[in-house]
């Protein structure tokens, strides 16, 4: 129940953001929220469950990518799940700060991954710069703003189990 | 086997889940094979839901827009009419500045052009127009009196003259009060003739009677002082014939309809003129400018 009721959560965050962020004129500097709940699920799930839903969470961000590769995100979503739990289990991380270095970290190979892919899949693929370029303010937006939605995904865990998740942002 | 299953199921999740999306990315990355099923109902998913999040986005937005940022727009409102109203006043003054300073220079120019007249400047502080005078009254800027009988002009020609003076007032009969009287003649024709008031206060118009002996005359003949009646000097205009194939015989004389030069409603800035030998203002001679 809790891994759906977080899909959901994402599904409806991507869905609102994009209507949003055009109504600001923010333009580029959209929040990566699939990564953000993947690197909460890394830290506040098992291991099996918290993958699955992952890689569901990657199905949600590769259906609203118009003009993405099926699974792009999905293979992505997993290999950050790794990574977060990984670090997850090494950092004790007791402030928004760490997170955010966390997810900058993160956001960084997900870049690196999405290129990767994309050259290996994609044969269209061919603006290598304009991605890279592209990605920074993705990036710097999602680590300034991780805080506020991890912070959302815990309230929201709060409600369905009762309970606080973990002691620390990341476990 | 169940039992293995379930004992390594994330190792098994793992290999699957990391190789279903590689197998996804390579089908759908071939160019020209079209949408594949899960792409289809991925998109259809996720754009309705989009669809729907931006129509309650847009909803909402526009609520913000046409409510909650109108908050203050009544007092900008006030702000920006104040702000408008003092602009066009400042507008209205500067144009009205630019009229007063094109007919000074024009008044400036006619004292260069009559240096046989004495001019005195008067400005218009009242008019009276009732049904049976026309009557202007005329601050002159001199000390002492005017004397009845003086001509009052414009640049533009003639306005009337002074039938009383007290102090620095004067009052000023116009020309188309239906006593006034004024000597002419058709300039380079040489017909003489006398302007006449109509006074009709429906209409700035002067009658201009001739000889009968007199050829007739033509729409646009200027009619000029003569200074035959010893009151107003020679060569001020007076106005031009209008409509003369309307003239009338009046007794002895041929009338003519004639627009005065110089319109009295719209005058602000006079000249008090005499002959230059002719004296000026009680006890006062004014700057000879010959």
């Amino acid at each position: 129940m809790r891994y759906l009721i977080l899909t959901l959560l994402v599904f409806i965050l991507f869905a609102v953001q994009a209507p949003i962020v055009k109504a600001l004129g923010w333009g580029a500097a959209s929040v990566d929220v699939a990564l953000l709940a993947v690197l909460y699920l890394a830290a506040t799930s098992p291991a099996f469950g918290g993958f699955v839903t992952s890689v569901v969470l990657g199905l949600v961000a590769d259906s609203f990518t118009p003009g993405g590769i099926l699974g792009m995100h999905m293979e992505v979503a997993g290999v950050v799940f790794l990574v977060g739990r990984g670090l997850a289990e090494r950092l004790q991380v007791l402030s928004p700060v760490p997170a955010m270095v966390i997810v900058l970290v993160c956001m960084v190979t997900k870049t690196l991954l999405v290129f990767l892919l994309s050259v290996v899949f994609d044969r269209d693929f061919t603006q290598y710069a304009a991605m890279f370029v592209n990605a920074v303010p993705h990036a710097l937006t999602t680590t300034i703003l991780s805080p506020v939605f991890i912070a959302l995904f815990q309230w929201t865990d709060r409600r369905v189990r009762g309970r606080r998740p973990a002691g620390t942002l990341l476990r | 086997m169940l039992d293995w299953l379930v004992r390594h199921r994330f190792g098994v999740a793992l290999v699957v889940l990391l190789t279903v999306p590689l197998l996804l990315m390579y089908v759908n990355g071939r160019r020209g094979e079209g949408a594949t099923f899960a792409e289809r109902l991925t998109v259809r998913l996720a754009g309705a839901s989009q669809a729907l999040a931006n129509a309650v986005v847009d909803f909402g937005g526009g609520l913000f827009r046409d409510y909650v940022l109108l908050v203050g727009v009544r007092e900008e409102n006030e702000r920006l009419v104040r702000e408008n109203e003092r602009l066009l006043g400042e507008a209205v003054q500067a144009k009205r500045l630019a009229v007063e300073v094109q007919t000074l220079r024009e008044a400036l120019g006619f004292r260069e052009r009559r240096k046989d007249l004495r001019l005195w400047p008067g400005r218009v502080v009242g008019r009276e127009l009732t049904p049976y005078y026309r009557v202007a009254r005329v601050s002159i800027e001199v000390e002492g009196e005017a004397r009845s009988g003086m001509a009052v002009v414009t640049h533009a020609g003639l306005v009337g003259r002074v039938v009383r003076g007290v102090g620095s007032y004067a009052d000023v009969m116009l020309l188309t009060d239906g006593r006034s009287r004024v000597a002419g003649e058709v300039l380079g024709r040489g017909v003489l003739g006398m302007a006449v008031g109509t006074g009709r206060t429906d209409e700035v118009r002067v009658r201009f009677q001739v000889s009968m002996s007199e050829t007739p005359l033509e729409d646009g003949a200027v009619v000029v002082t003569s200074g035959h009646d010893r009151v107003f000097p020679r060569g001020i205009e007076i106005g031009y014939v209008t409509n003369a194939a309307n003239r009338r015989q009046v007794g002895p004389f041929v009338e003519y309809d004639l627009a005065p030069a110089v319109n009295p409603a719209a005058v602000e800035f006079v000249f008090l003129a005499e002959s230059g030998a002719v004296g000026g203002f009680d006890g006062r001679e004014p700057v000879d400018r010959r």
